[in-house]
C-alpha cells in the first residue's frame, strides 16, 4: 500500500472573481473580523496580490494606515492590508492581510 | 455491584413477558455501566453466549418480540431492550440488521453474534487493518450483508478487501472513500463483488485506469459510482466505464482532471440520472454541448466550481435535457446570458434545485428564476446584486420554496424577509449569514409565517434577544446558528430553550455576552442537544459546563479560548456527556493535566481532541493518548510544557489509533525519525504548521 504525504495539497482560497489562488487556510489568524460588506478574515500572508495605495483610515479598532488589496489577474478588490497600527493593542496586524469573506472561494477543498 | 449470571439479579426473565414497546431507557445498574461504554454493541452478544436452550414458551413470544423490535429504532432504545432479559437480548441479537463497530477487538464475536447482519459499518473501528478483518470475518456468517462501509479505514488494503468480497456473496454496496492508500490493487479485488452496485473510491488517490478498467468490467451492474478526486483517472478510463456499465445511474467525476471527451463517452449512458463534475476545470462549454445531445435521462447536475463553464454551455445542456431536476452552477459562472434565463424557462415544470452562488446578478435574473415555480431549493449565496426588490419577485411565484440561501447578500432589508414569510410558508432552511442590515422584525415576520423553519443561520446578523424571542415561536427548529451576534445574552437563550426542544445544534460563537445561567436554561430546554459551539464566550466558567454535562446527547463540543474553565468544568462535562465524540479546548488556559485526566477517564468514545495551547504536560499527555482508545485526530500545537520525550511517548502510546495530527513543525526535527515512520506505516497524516507563540484573550 502507497502512502502519500499531502496528497492535495493546501487548502487554498481564490478570487471568487477569476479563481485566482490568493490566500491559504492555514495562515488564517483570525475569522472575527468585520469587512466593508460583512466578515472577514485577518491571513499572515497573501498572494498573487497587488497592494494598492496607503491611506490612513477610521476603522473599528482605531486608526489604521492599510492599503487595498487587488486580485493580481481581474483587479477586484478582495479586501485590504494593515500597513500601520497606531495603538499598541493593534499592532500585531501590521503586515497582516483581511480577505472579506464575499470575495474569497474554497479553491480544493 | 458484579456482574450476575444467575435467574435473580441482573436478568429478571420473568419481565420479558411485558408486551408493549420500550420506551425510553431503562435504569441502567451498576453492572450495566461497568460494560465498556464502546462496548455497546457487543451488550447483547456477551450475554448469550453460555446460555441455555429456550424454552417453548419464549419461542412463541419471539415472534411478537421481533414486532416489537421492529419499531424499535433509536440506538438508546435499543439498548434498553438488550437489557431487559437475556431473551430480548437473543431476540435482538437475530434481528439486528446494521452494525457500527468502534473497535477492532470485539470484531469477530460481534460478526457471529449477529447473524441478519445487512449493513456493516466500521469506518470508526479503530485501528482496523487487513489482518485483524480477514480474522474477523472468517468465522462468521455474512451471507446477508449486503452494504460495507470502510470510509477512512485507512488500513485497510487489497488482502482484507479480498476477504470481505468472498465473505459478502451479496454485496451491493462498497464506501471505500477517503482510503488515500487505496488504489488499483485494492480496486481490483473489489472488482471480484460481481453484484456490486453501489461503489465510492472517493480519494482513493491510488486507482488509476487501470484500476477503473477491473472494476467495471467485473461490476457490469453499478448503478452509482463515485471516483471524486482520483486524479490518476483519464478520459480513457471514463470511456471505458461507459461502453461497460450501462446500468449507471449515478455517477461523480469531480476534480477529475478528464475533458470534453469524457463528456461524449458518458453522453452515452442512456440511465444515467445524475452527474457531478464540481471542480473540473478541463470541462468547457464545447463538452456541455455533447452532453446536451446525448442520450441520458439527466435530472441533476452539478457544476459547480467548473471555470471554464459559462451559461451558454448550461443553456446548451439545457436544451437537451428538459426535464432537470437540479442544477448546481455556484462559483461557475461570471455573467448571465439571456439563452440561459430563455432555455431556465423551459424547466419551469422540473427544476427543484438551482445553485448559482457567487454570480452577479440583476433583478430582471431574478424574476426570470421565479419563473420556475416548483423551485424547492435556491441558492444565491455570495451573490452580489441581490435586493429586496430581487427577492421579492422570486418568491412571489416560488411558494413551494423550502431552502433559501443568502449568505452574504448585505444589500437585503427586512423586506425581503417579509416577501419569504408571505410567500413561502414551507421554508424549512433559511441562511442568512451577513446579511446585517436585518432585524428582529423581520425575523418576528418568518417566525410566526413559517412553522416548519427546521435550520436558520444568522451569524454576523447583529440578531438580539429580542430576534429569539420571536424565534421561540419555531418549535421544530434544529439547527440555529447565531456567530458573531455579540448582543445575544442568556436572556435570548432562555426564550429558545423555552420552546425549542428539538434543537439539535447550536452555534454561539463569538457570542461573549452568554453566562453560565445561559447554559443552565439550555442545559434545561434543549435536552437533544448534539453540536454545541461556544468558542470565545469567555464568561463561561466550570459552573456552566457543570449544567452542559446534563446533555446526554452531546456528541460535538467546541470551547476554545474559555479561560476561566479548568478541570472541573472538564470532568462535569466527560462524566454526563457520554456519547462526546469531539471536544476542543484550544486556548483553554487553565486546563492542565487535572482536566485532561477527566476526559481520560471518563470520555471513552472521543474521536477528535484538539488541546492547543492546554497546559498539559508530558505525564497528562501520555495518560490521555494512551487511555482513549477511539482516538484518532489530535490537535496539539504549542504544549510548551511538554517535553520531547513527553511527546515520543504519548505518540508511541497511541500509534496504532491515530489518524490525524496537527503538530508545530518544530517537533519535526527533534522526534525520532522512527516514530515518524511508524506513525507513516499506521496510516497516521502529520500537519506540520509554523504558528507563532501568541497569547489571545
Amino acid at each position: 500500500m502507497v502512502f502519500m504525504a499531502e496528497p492535495v495539497g493546501p487548502r487554498v482560497y481564490s478570487c471568487c472573481n477569476c479563481r485566482n489562488h490568493v490566500c491559504l487556510h492555514d495562515d488564517i489568524i483570525s475569522k472575527a473580523f468585520q469587512g466593508r460588506n460583512g466578515r472577514a478574515f485577518l491571513f499572515s500572508h497573501a498572494m498573487n496580490v497587488v497592494v494598492g495605495a496607503k491611506e490612513d483610515r477610521q476603522l473599528m479598532t482605531g486608526l489604521h494606515t492599510v492599503a487595498d488589496i487587488y486580485c493580481n489577474d481581474c483587479r477586484e478588490v478582495l479586501g485590504w492590508k494593515y500597513e500601520r497600527a497606531y495603538e499598541e493593542t493593534q499592532k500585531y496586524k501590521e503586515g497582516k492581510f483581511i480577505f472579506e469573506k464575499s470575495k474569497i472561494v474554497k479553491e480544493n477543498w | 455491584m458484579e456482574k450476575r449470571r444467575g435467574n435473580s439479579g441482573f436478568f429478571q426473565d420473568r419481565h420479558w413477558g411485558r408486551l408493549g414497546l420500550v420506551l425510553g431507557r431503562l435504569q441502567q445498574t451498576d453492572a450495566a455501566a461497568r460494560l465498556p461504554s464502546t462496548d455497546q454493541n457487543a451488550a447483547g452478544a456477551g450475554k448469550t453466549e453460555g446460555v441455555p436452550k429456550m424454552p417453548i414458551s419464549e419461542c412463541c413470544a419471539c415472534a411478537k418480540r421481533n414486532q416489537v423490535l421492529d419499531r424499535v429504532r433509536e440506538p438508546r432504545d435499543r439498548k434498553a431492550c438488550r437489557l431487559v432479559s437475556r431473551a430480548f437480548a437473543r431476540a435482538e441479537a437475530a434481528h439486528r440488521r446494521a452494525l457500527r463497530v468502534l473497535r477492532r477487538e470485539p470484531l469477530a464475536r460481534l460478526l457471529r453474534a449477529f447473524r441478519a447482519l445487512e449493513r456493516l459499518d466500521l469506518s470508526a473501528c479503530a485501528s482496523l487493518d487487513d489482518a485483524s478483518l480477514a480474522a474477523a470475518l472468517s468465522g462468521a456468517d455474512l451471507a446477508g450483508v449486503r452494504r460495507v462501509c470502510l470510509a477512512r479505514a485507512s488500513g485497510v488494503g487489497w488482502r482484507g478487501l479480498d476477504a470481505l468480497v468472498a465473505a459478502c456473496p451479496r454485496l451491493e454496496a462498497v464506501d471505500l472513500s477517503h482510503c488515500v492508500g487505496a488504489g488499483d490493487r485494492e480496486a481490483a479485488a473489489l472488482a471480484a463483488a460481481t453484484g456490486l452496485r453501489e461503489l465510492s473510491l472517493e480519494k482513493c488517490l491510488g486507482v488509476t485506469d487501470m484500476g477503473l478498467a477491473k472494476v467495471v468490467v467485473g461490476c457490469p451492474r453499478l448503478e452509482k459510482l463515485s471516483l471524486k478526486w482520483c486524479r490518476e483517472i483519464s478520459d480513457i478510463g471514463i470511456d471505458l466505464l461507459s461502453k461497460k456499465c450501462h446500468e449507471l445511474r449515478s455517477l461523480d467525476i469531480s476534480y477529475l482532471k478528464v475533458g470534453n471527451e469524457s463528456l461524449r463517452s458518458i453522453s452515452s449512458l442512456e440511465k444515467l440520472e445524475e452527474l457531478a463534475m464540481v471542480c473540473c476545470s478541463c470541462i468547457d462549454d464545447d463538452g456541455l454541448e455533447l452532453l446536451g445531445k446525448g442520450s441520458n435521462s439527466l435530472q441533476s447536475v452539478d457544476v459547480s466550481r467548473c471555470d471554464h463553464v459559462t451559461s451558454q454551455g448550461l443553456a446548451s445542456l439545457i436544451d437537451g435535457h428538459n426535464f432537470l431536476q437540479k442544477l448546481n452552477a455556484a462559483d461557475s459562472l461570471h455573467e448571465m446570458r439571456q439563452s440561459f434565463l430563455s432555455n431556465l424557462a423551459k424547466l419551469k415544470d422540473t427544476l427543484t434545485v438551482l445553485r448559482l452562488d457567487g454570480l452577479e446578478v440583476s433583478s430582471s435574473v431574478l424574476l426570470a428564476i421565479g419563473g420556475c415555480n416548483n423551485l424547492v431549493e435556491i441558492g444565491l449565496s455570495k451573490c452580489n446584486g441581490v435586493t429586496d426588490e430581487g427577492i421579492s419577485s422570486l418568491v412571489t411565484r416560488c411558494s413551494h420554496l423550502r431552502v433559501i440561501d443568502l449568505t452574504c447578500c448585505n444589500l437585503l432589508t427586512n423586506d425581503a424577509l417579509d416577501s419569504i414569510a408571505e410567500n413561502c410558508k414551507m421554508v424549512e432552511r433559511l441562511r442568512l449569514e451577513s446579511c446585517s442590515s436585518i432585524s428582529e422584525k423581520g425575523l418576528e415576520q418568518i417566525a410566526t409565517s413559517c412553522p416548519n423553519l427546521k435550520e436558520i443561520d444568522l451569524t454576523d446578523c447583529g440578531v438580539n434577544d429580542a430576534a429569539l424571542r420571536h424565534l421561540a415561536k419555531c418549535s421544530e427548529l434544529l439547527v440555529l446558528k447565531l456567530g458573531l451576534c455579540s448582543s445575544i445574552s442568556d436572556k435570548g437563550l432562555a426564550f429558545i430553550s423555552s420552546s425549542c426542544g428539538k434543537l439539535i445544534e447550536l452555534d454561539l460563537y463569538r457570542c461573549n455576552s452568554i453566562t453560565d445561567d445561559g447554559l443552565a436554561a439550555l442545559a434545561n430546554g434543549c435536552k437533544k442537544i448534539k453540536m454545541l459551539n461556544l468558542c470565545y464566550c469567555n464568561k463561561i466558567t466550570d459552573s456552566g459546563l457543570g449544567h452542559l454535562g446534563s446533555l446526554e446527547e452531546l456528541t460535538n463540543l467546541e470551547l476554545r479560548c474559555l479561560v476561566r474553565i479548568t478541570g472541573i468544568g472538564i470532568s462535569s462535562v466527560a462524566i454526563g456527556c457520554k456519547n462526546l465524540i469531539e471536544i476542543d479546548l484550544k486556548r483553554c488556559y487553565s486546563v492542565d493535566d487535572a482536566g485532561l485526566w477527566a476526559l481520560a477517564r471518563y470520555a471513552l468514545n472521543l474521536r477528535q481532541l484538539t488541546i492547543s495551547y492546554c497546559q498539559v504536560t508530558g505525564l497528562g499527555l501520555c495518560h490521555l493518548l494512551s487511555s482513549l482508545r477511539c482516538l484518532q485526530d489530535v490537535k496539539m500545537v504549542h504544549l510548551s510544557w511538554v517535553s520531547i520525550e513527553g511527546f515520543e511517548m504519548a505518540l508511541r502510546a497511541a500509534c496504532g489509533r491515530l489518524k490525524k495530527l496537527k503538530m508545530l513543525s518544530g517537533l519535526k526535527s527533534v522526534l525520532s525519525p522512527e516514530l515518524l515512520q511508524m506513525l507513516q506505516a499506521c496510516g497516521c497524516r502529520i500537519r506540520w504548521v509554523n504558528k507563532p507563540l501568541v497569547y489571545k484573550d
